[in-house]
C-alpha cells in the first residue's frame, strides 16, 4: 500500500514538476532573448545560451521529472532534515547581480574563465572576500561594490559571474 | 648608472613620487591609469647619480591591458645590477596593494616600500604596525605623503638597504591567505562615520541623483571654462593685441614699405591699409594672434578645470554613469575618460586608450576620438568664428559631430570584429584637488601646448604665404573643385584650409574667414574640418598605437565620413 501512495504522489509531483519545468523553460528562452546583445558582447555565456537552445521534449522531460521527483520522495522519508538544510544553503547562494544595495556578503564563487576571475583578483575581489554592494546602475549597467577599503566597479555581466552568501 | 624602478598598483601617486624625486613634471590625477607610459627622470642622491622611472600602475604581473603590459616589459628588462624597486604601497588600501608587494619581491630585484598616502590614514582611523610589517616582509618599510613630500628623507636614507628577501613562489591563493593573516595583525580599523565626502561619494554614483549631478557637473564646467577663456580674451589678450602690439605691426609694415614678398610674409596684407587679425595672414599678425588671443585662453580654462576633475575622483564615477552608453559604441564606461583629454588635445587622449583591455577597444575609441572629438583648439576657433552668428550654428556643429560619433560608434560595435569587455575599475576616493599641483599640472600642460603649437602654426603660415606665391593651390583648387564645389558646396579655395588642417586645425579654421562663407557653408566647413585627415600630431600618435593597417582603416573611415556627413548637411541642412 505505501508503494502505491508513494507512487500517486509522484504523479501528483511530477505534473506540477512539469507545469514549472515549463514556466522556467519559457522563462529562460525569454531571459535569453532578453539578454541577447549582452551575451554577444560578454566573454564566455555563449555555452549557456546553447543550454537554452536545447529541443523541447515533453516525453523526455516527464520521464525525467518522473525519475527526479520519485527519488525525492524515497529521499524525504529518510532524511527530511538534511535536505531541508540543502536548500535553505542553497537559497542563500545568490549572483551578486541580484543582492540588493547596501547588503553584505561573502565570494563563494566565481564563474567563468580564468581571465574574469584573474582580472577581479587582482583588483581584490577573490573568493573568500567580504562585499558590500553599494549601488547598481539600471538597465544592466555596472554594478558597484565595497571590496576591504576599495570601491570597485563592475561591469553588468562579469558582475553576474560572481556569487555571494549573503549575510543576514 | 644605477636603476630606480617606481612600481605599485594603479593611482597610488606614483607620478607624485616621481615629480617629488626627480623635480620634472609629468601629469598625476585621481584615477587609475593615468600614467600609460613610463617616463625618465634623472637625481641625485647621496652623492649617486640615479636614473628614476615611472612606470604605469599595475594590479598583478600577468597584465590585462596594455598599460600593465608596458610595466611589465618595463620590470622584465631591468633585471641587472644595482636595479632597485621602490614599490608604493597605498597606506589607506594596504591588503589589496601588498599582494603586488609580494609578487615584485618575487623576482629577484631590491626592493624597498613606501607607504604612500600616509596622511590619509589618519583621518580614515587606519593604524598600521610599520615595524611588524617591516619584518615580516623583510624589506625596509618608510611612510610618505607624496603630495606635501613628508617621509621622503627617511626614505631616501634608506634606499641603499633594499634588498632581495628570500621569498619562496606563492601561488595566488597562498598569497592571499598570508596578507589575509598579517594584515589581522599589523593593521587596525577604527568605526567611523560617514564623512561629508564619502555621503558625496554615494550620491554621485547613486543611479537617479548621479545623472542629475553629471549634469550639473557638465554645465558648471561649460560656464567656468567659458568665464575664463572670454575673461583672459576681453581683459587680457585682446587688449595686449590691440594697443601694444598693433602699433607696433604697423611700424613695421611702414618700414617694409606696405607690400612685398616679406612684408606679407611677416605682417600679411594690409585690409582697407590696416592689419586685420584674422585675415591678413601673416606670421607675426594672424599666426600669433589666433594661438594667443584665440585658442590659448580657451586652452587655459580647459585645463584648469580638467585638473579639477581629474584630481577631485569624479571621472571615474562618470565612467561608471557612462558605461551604459559606451557598451553601445562598443567600449566601456572608462573610455569616457580618453574622451575627455581628446577633448583638450586628442594626442593624449589617444595615448589614454592604452588602459582599454583589448585592441578592438583601442581601434574604435582612437578612430572615435579622431573623428568626432574636436581638440580644445579647434573648438575656440569655432567658437570664435560661428560664435559671431550666435549660438544656434556652433550648437548645430556639436550636434552633428555628436551624432556622427553616435552612429559611427554603433556602426564600428557592429562591424569590427571580437567582443568588448565588461568594465572593471577601481573608483579612487573623493580628495580635495592639491592646489600647488594643480597649478604646476596646468602651467606645464599649457606650457607643452605653446611649445608644440606656435612652431607648427607659425610653419603653417610660412607654407601657406610661399605657396600662395608660387601658386599651387590654384592648381590643387582645380584639382579637387568637383568634391569641394559639388560635394561640400564650399568655394573651391576652401580646399586650402583643409589642405593645412593636416598641419593645424586651428590655423584652417582661420582660414575660412577670407573666403566670406555663408553661415551654412562655415558650419559644413567646421565639420569637415573636424572630421577629414587627423592633424600631423594625431596622426603619428595613432600610426604608433594601431600601427599602419589599423591606422589606415581609421583614415580611410575617417575620410569617408567626413565626406559623408559633408555633403548630408550641405544637401540637407535648411538655415
Amino acid at each position: 500500500l505505501s508503494s502505491n501512495i508513494a507512487d500517486a504522489c509522484c504523479y501528483i509531483c511530477c505534473f506540477c514538476a512539469l507545469i514549472r519545468n515549463i514556466r522556467t523553460h519559457i522563462r529562460n528562452i525569454r531571459v535569453s532573448a532578453r539578454r541577447w546583445g549582452q551575451v554577444r558582447r560578454s566573454e564566455d555565456q555563449n555555452i549557456r545560451l546553447s543550454d537554452y537552445q536545447k529541443k523541447f521534449n515533453p516525453y523526455k522531460l516527464l520521464q525525467l521529472t518522473h525519475i527526479k521527483w520519485y527519488n525525492k520522495i524515497q529521499n524525504w522519508s529518510k532524511s527530511e532534515l538534511t535536505s531541508d538544510e540543502k536548500m535553505n544553503k542553497e537559497k542563500k547562494l545568490i549572483h551578486l547581480t541580484h543582492l540588493s544595495p547596501g547588503k553584505s556578503g561573502i565570494v563563494v564563487e566565481i564563474h567563468g574563465g580564468h581571465g574574469a576571475a584573474h582580472r577581479l583578483e587582482a583588483l581584490g575581489l577573490r573568493v573568500g572576500a567580504r562585499i558590500t554592494k553599494i549601488s547598481a546602475q539600471p538597465m544592466h549597467g555596472p554594478i558597484t561594490v565595497k571590496v576591504g577599503q576599495t570601491s570597485l566597479a563592475i561591469g553588468y555581466g562579469l558582475a553576474h559571474k560572481v556569487m555571494v552568501e549573503v549575510e543576514e | 648608472m644605477k636603476k630606480i624602478l617606481l612600481m605599485g598598483n594603479p593611482n597610488v601617486g606614483k607620478s607624485v613620487f616621481f615629480s617629488r624625486l626627480t623635480g620634472s613634471q609629468v601629469i598625476a590625477s585621481n584615477y587609475p591609469g593615468t600614467t600609460v607610459e613610463f617616463t625618465r627622470g634623472y637625481t641625485m642622491i647621496n652623492g649617486e647619480e640615479y636614473e628614476i622611472i615611472d612606470v604605469p600602475g599595475t594590479y598583478t604581473l600577468s597584465p590585462t591591458c596594455k598599460a600593465e603590459d608596458v610595466a611589465c616589459q618595463m620590470l622584465k628588462s631591468s633585471v641587472e645590477e644595482g636595479t632597485v624597486i621602490i614599490n608604493i604601497v597605498d597606506a589607506t588600501n594596504l591588503e589589496r596593494n601588498l599582494s603586488l608587494t609580494l609578487e615584485l619581491m618575487e623576482q629577484s630585484i631590491p626592493v624597498i616600500v613606501a607607504l604612500n598616502m600616509w596622511d590619509d590614514t589618519k583621518h580614515k582611523g587606519i593604524h598600521i604596525n610599520v615595524e611588524e610589517l617591516e619584518k615580516w616582509l623583510g624589506v625596509p618599510v618608510v611612510p610618505t605623503t607624496a603630495v606635501t613630500g613628508e617621509g621622503f628623507p627617511q626614505l631616501i636614507a634608506r634606499l641603499p638597504e633594499a634588498r632581495t628577501p628570500k621569498v619562496r613562489h606563492h601561488t595566488s591563493e597562498e598569497r592571499w591567505k598570508d596578507i589575509g593573516d598579517i594584515i589581522g595583525r599589523i593593521q587596525r580599523l577604527e568605526h567611523r562615520h560617514h564623512t561629508i565626502f564619502e555621503t558625496i561619494q554615494d550620491l554621485t554614483i547613486h543611479a537617479k541623483t548621479g545623472l542629475l549631478i553629471a549634469a550639473v557637473v557638465a554645465y558648471l564646467s561649460f560656464i567656468i571654462i567659458r568665464f575664463i577663456g572670454e575673461g583672459l580674451i576681453n581683459y587680457l589678450a585682446g587688449p595686449f593685441f590691440e594697443v601694444l602690439w598693433l602699433p607696433f605691426l604697423m611700424k613695421l609694415s611702414a618700414l617694409l614699405g606696405s607690400g612685398g614678398f616679406l612684408h606679407d610674409i611677416l605682417v600679411g596684407k594690409l585690409i582697407n591699409g590696416s592689419i586685420d587679425y584674422v585675415q591678413s595672414f601673416g606670421v607675426l599678425s594672424t599666426a600669433l594672434y589666433v594661438e594667443f588671443a584665440m585658442v590659448l585662453p580657451y586652452i587655459v580654462a580647459f585645463y584648469f578645470v580638467l585638473g579639477i576633475l581629474e584630481d577631485s575622483g569624479y571621472l571615474p564615477r562618470l565612467a561608471v554613469l557612462m558605461d551604459n552608453l559606451m557598451h553601445r559604441v562598443g567600449l566601456h564606461g572608462f573610455a569616457i575618460i580618453p574622451t575627455l583629454l581628446a577633448f583638450g588635445c586628442n594626442v593624449p587622449g589617444i595615448l589614454a586608450t592604452r588602459v582599454l583591455e583589448s585592441k578592438r577597444e583601442r581601434f574604435i575609441a582612437s578612430t572615435l576620438i579622431s573623428i568626432g572629438v574636436p581638440c580644445a583648439a579647434l573648438q575656440a576657433m569655432i567658437i570664435g568664428i560661428l560664435g559671431k552668428h550666435g549660438g544656434g550654428p556652433v550648437l548645430t556643429v556639436y550636434s552633428i559631430l555628436a551624432l556622427t560619433w553616435l552612429v559611427l560608434g554603433l556602426l564600428l560595435n557592429r562591424l569590427t570584429p571580437g567582443f568588448s569587455p565588461e568594465l572593471l575599475l577601481e573608483i579612487p576616493p573623493y580628495r580635495f584637488p592639491p592646489v600647488a599641483l594643480l597649478f604646476k599640472k596646468t602651467w606645464w600642460r599649457i606650457k607643452q601646448f605653446i611649445f608644440e603649437a606656435v612652431p607648427v602654426v607659425t610653419l603653417g603660415v610660412l607654407v601657406v604665404n610661399i605657396l600662395y606665391h608660387l601658386n599651387v593651390f590654384e592648381f590643387i583648387a582645380g584639382l579637387t573643385a568637383p568634391v569641394i564645389s559639388g560635394l561640400l558646396g564650399l568655394p573651391r579655395e576652401a580646399i586650402i584650409a583643409i589642405v593645412i588642417g593636416f598641419l593645424r586645425k586651428d590655423v584652417a579654421v582661420g582660414m575660412l574667414v577670407p573666403l566670406s562663407l555663408s553661415v551654412k557653408q562655415l558650419i559644413v566647413a567646421c565639420v569637415v574640418l573636424s572630421m577629414f585627415f587627423p592633424c600631423i600630431a594625431t596622426f603619428t600618435i595613432l600610426l604608433k598605437e594601431l600601427g599602419w593597417k589599423d591606422m589606415l582603416k581609421a583614415t580611410g573611415i575617417m575620410i569617408v565620413t567626413s565626406l559623408l556627413v559633408g555633403g548630408l548637411v550641405n544637401f540637407f541642412l535648411r538655415i
